[in-house]
């Protein structure tokens, strides 16, 4: 058989763009997933001290209450400023939550310029409720 | 007869009109992108906080170490340089108190820096004892200052880590 008689077929010039969707779709799925993720519980005005080595987050109880503390002192719980006063009622119903048990994690992640005076106000707060199980947070890096 | 030829449209176009879906998914992952937090690990240091029974004593002879982060201050200023003067000979206090950001450790009463406290903390550590630590925090000082010293603990292995406020401290107000 001569090459002549061989037919010629024309390569398609568009590009191949199925493939190229299921990434982007996947790569929006996973930005939507982290984006949401605990955006209620954390102030990103907060700049963490350095602490290179405390004890990773590796699975956290859902009790767990997070308390932001910023550079002037004001509390927020959830997005939401808080009083002293209003957070000692806050952890008294959390208590009652859960009767008899006062191991609730507290997790405190104080901002590192706010004077440590606002940090034994509101861990007063806490004394006063009878819970002990506190943490700080830092950043690992 | 000759046959009638039926002429048929031409099928609608089946296919899907992708251009403008692209348009719209790569102004979201633009988005995301451009909106993400950057991925910071963050750690917990457990703490343990004085009981609300007035009658613990923190000062119990049981307790080992006690470590006081302070704050320099124009009313310690005299028996604080005194202290530094002791201590470090030939260095200027202002320089010792600057460079550790106007705080430093007392440890058991002595005025240390965060290597001194590593170097005592390395004892225990090598004696395989956990003992309890009482840390006194002055209301002045700054958060990452101590951060940084239960970070030192927890670098020794001491987990029994207590956190109480120097009893009888102010916070000046704001500068």
């Amino acid at each position: 058989m001569s090459q002549r008689n061989r037919p010629v077929t024309e390569e398609a010039a568009s590009v191949p763009i199925s493939s190229m969707i299921d990434i982007v779709f996947l790569l929006i799925i996973f930005f939507i997933v982290t984006a949401t993720l605990d955006k209620d519980l954390q102030d990103e005005t907060i700049l963490l001290a350095d602490a290179p080595n405390g004890r990773p987050v590796v699975k956290q109880d859902p009790r767990t209450i997070t308390i932001n503390l910023r550079k002037d002192g004001t509390m927020n719980v959830a997005g939401r400023t808080v009083s002293p006063p209003e957070l000692t009622a806050l952890l008294e119903n959390a208590k009652k939550a859960s009767p008899g048990d006062l191991s609730i994690p507290i997790v405190i992640r104080g901002d590192r310029r706010v004077q440590f005076g606002h940090a034994a106000e509101l861990m007063d707060a806490i004394t006063k409720t009878g819970l002990y199980k506190v943490s700080l947070t830092g950043l690992l890096e | 007869m000759a046959k009638k030829q039926v002429k048929l449209n031409p099928p609608p176009d089946a296919s899907f009109p992708l251009s403008s879906m692209i348009d719209v998914v790569f102004l979201l992952l633009i988005f995301f992108l451009v909106t993400q937090k950057p991925i910071t690990e963050e750690v917990l240091m457990n703490v343990d906080l004085p009981a609300p029974d007035p009658t613990t004593n923190p000062n119990d002879p049981l307790t080992p170490i006690t470590i006081e982060v302070v704050k320099y201050s124009r009313d310690n200023a005299d028996e604080i340089e005194k202290r530094l003067a002791s201590l470090k000979e030939g260095e200027s206090v202002k320089e010792v108190l600057e460079k550790e950001e106007m705080l430093y450790y007392l440890y058991n009463s002595s005025v240390k820096e965060s290597r001194d406290i590593r170097r005592e903390l390395q004892k225990f550590k090598d004696a395989d004892s956990n003992p309890t630590i009482i840390i006194k925090c002055d209301a002045n000082a700054r958060f990452r200052k101590l951060v940084r010293l239960l970070d030192i603990c927890n670098e020794y292995g001491m987990d029994s880590l207590n956190l109480i406020k120097t009893p009888g401290t102010r916070m000046d107000p704001e500068p």
